[in-house]
């Protein structure tokens, strides 16, 4: 078991805050928010974890927690075998962290001199360094950038070259905290394609946190989703997937728009849809895939004159997640 | 590994070289100007050595302000504390403090090195009240390279209980503005030491500041080496461990505390 995480809870000491800033000043109280309760998880070695949930869930406070940044409040947090708060030295020799939104990489300087730096403050030895670094740099195409300062560098170009640095002294465990916050879907591609390989080659632990749910879909099996500080999901990726497979999205696109809100009515009464909405000439409703009640309106909208076209989709990811979130109500 | 600490910090500071020697001019200038005001004021007592030996404190001083002076900031270190990046350093498989330590000790040796050490080659030469006149013997030498050494140990490992005090004030400004004055004005930076009144002296003898900065200039001065300057040196190895452990003391206190904000 690489990761073992029991009960952790992790509270946050918040000073209270009054409107008078005279008052402010002198205050003194606190109050704790609660950033996580009792979660508890198992990750095996090789396995590849999405961890998510909407902001300000506690996704960064167990990233923290995991990696020894922060020390929980009651719990027991085991990683590699070891409690990531002792033995830090050893700890982080193990371990590569890639914070999306900071940076590991010496800002004035090629990123070929922040490569160095590192085998140099994790004492790689020089063949291992050489040929991870040859292997890591081909795998994320970025020969030509390493002579490039880093102010020079795109975001999505300094991104790869942060990932590449957290893997050069051969970590067991790599955490990625939204490593592709901000970057296009060129870059994207590249860091799930390199993240998968670097996984299968090395069966390297692998904790990605993320809003962006086609990395999840690219990358992940299981998903751990948290909410309010508390795990509500742990499982397969698939099975969020099918609970919402039923659900199709079917949108009108009306030709006379004149009796656009006749049609609607008339669908509303006949049927019962989910959710209807009427944005212009089009109208949007969900139905269930269930009873024969979609057969039936596929035939009813294939007779109505008024309705020039129509798409039938089902939910999209980002759809299916936020309305997971909603329905486990975070 | 430091040894990469060190390196990588000197390679980035290289990158702003012109700035640094842009400094050289402004080191030679503000010799002069504190000369000056010091020889309005002292103008009876020129004749005497005392006006000389001022004369050399202050070249001294400036030459070493960067080994020396509380105000030489590494605000790359300052954001890191602030910004949060410090989850980054503290993922690294080094001791935050002696990481730091080389950080801000390879900052003042170079800043020494580039923009004010180099104006001893030229302020020997200049027109008589200006000049530094230094009588020299090898061992006054080789006492003032280790005392100098030492004082830039000693200053840095002052500095960093500015640094570590951010993780409180959350700006190095605020306690630095507190800290350095304090350590500027007892370590003789401000005013002179010798000028002094002699109770004083007898007070800051018993601070480390003095050690930091006026100590090894008065060295320099003396016209023979005595035991005293020796337990100089003594001193300044006792005040930098004393230092040393406060510091990691108080570092490894505020880790244990330390919450790093922010998504």
């Amino acid at each position: 078991m690489d990761i073992l995480f029991s009960n952790i809870s992790k509270e946050y000491q918040v000073k209270k805050r009054q409107d008078n800033p005279f008052l402010n000043f002198f205050n003194r109280e606190y109050e704790s928010k609660q950033a996580l309760k009792n979660v508890s998880f198992q990750i095996k070695k090789g396995e590849i974890i999405g961890y998510i949930g909407p902001n300000g869930a506690g996704k960064s406070t167990t990233i923290k927690i995991m990696t020894g940044i922060l020390k929980p409040s009651s719990g027991k947090c085991c990683i590699l075998g070891v409690d990531p708060m002792e033995n830090r030295i050893k700890f982080v020799k193990k371990v590569g962290v890639v914070f999306g939104n900071r940076s590991n990489l010496l800002w004035d300087l090629p990123v070929i001199d922040s490569i160095h730096m590192m085998q140099k403050l994790y004492d790689i030895p020089q063949e291992t360094f050489s040929t991870n670094f040859k292997e890591l740099t081909e795998m994320m195409d970025i020969k030509n950038l390493l002579h490039m300062p880093v102010r020079l560098l795109s975001l999505g170009q300094r991104m790869r070259c942060e990932i590449i640095v957290s893997l050069l002294h051969n970590p067991e465990i790599l955490f990625l905290d939204e490593p592709t916050l901000g970057l296009d879907a060129r870059s994207k591609i590249a860091v799930h394609q390199f993240i998968k390989k670097i996984n299968e080659k090395r069966s390297i632990t692998v904790i990605l946190t993320t809003h962006d749910m086609n990395d999840i879909e690219a990358l992940t099996n299981r998903v751990i989703i948290i909410g309010k500080g508390s795990k509500l999901f742990d499982g397969q990726f698939k099975a969020i997937k099918d609970k919402y497979k039923k659900i199709k999205k079917i949108q009108l696109e009306i030709n006379q728009v004149e009796q656009i809100t006749s049609i609607t009515n008339q669908i509303k009464q006949q049927f019962s849809p989910d959710y209807v909405t009427v944005i212009a000439n089009e109208i949007v409703i969900e139905i269930r895939d269930e009873t024969h009640e979609f057969e039936e309106f596929i035939k009813y909208i294939s007779k109505i004159k008024a309705i020039g076209n129509y798409q039938i989709q089902s939910l999209n990811i980002e759809e299916i997640i936020a309305r997971y979130y909603s329905e486990l109500d975070i | 590994m430091y040894r990469g600490v060190f390196i990588y910090r000197i390679k980035q500071l290289w990158q702003y070289k012109i700035s640094l020697t842009s400094s050289l001019p402004l080191y030679l200038i503000r010799g002069f100007l504190t000369i000056s005001i010091l020889l309005a004021f002292n103008t009876l007592s020129l004749q005497n050595n005392q006006g000389k030996e001022l004369v050399n404190y202050i070249w001294i001083q400036t030459c070493f302000a960067p080994f020396v002076s509380a105000w030489i900031i590494d605000s790359d270190l300052n954001n890191i504390i602030k910004t949060g990046n410090i989850a980054y350093e503290y993922l690294k498989p080094i001791d935050l403090y002696w990481a730091w330590f080389i950080r801000l000790v390879s900052q003042r040796l170079l800043t020494g090195i580039i923009s004010s050490i180099p104006l001893l080659l030229l302020i020997n030469f200049l027109p008589v009240p200006y000049a530094l006149k230094l009588q020299l013997s090898q061992e006054k030498l080789i006492l003032f390279i280790v005392a100098i050494s030492l004082a830039l140990i000693l200053n840095t490992v002052l500095s960093l209980l500015v640094y570590i005090s951010v993780f409180h004030t959350f700006s190095i400004t605020g306690s630095l503005l507190i800290f350095g004055s304090i350590m500027e004005f007892l370590g003789g930076l401000v005013i002179p030491f010798s000028l002094f009144p002699e109770n004083m002296k007898k007070v800051l003898n018993l601070l480390p500041f003095k050690y930091g900065a006026a100590y090894p200039f008065q060295l320099l001065n003396e016209n023979e080496l005595s035991m005293a300057s020796l337990i100089g040196v003594i001193s300044q190895l006792i005040w930098i461990i004393i230092i040393i452990v406060i510091g990691k003391i108080w570092l490894e206190s505020n880790i244990k505390h330390i919450v790093v904000q922010g998504g």
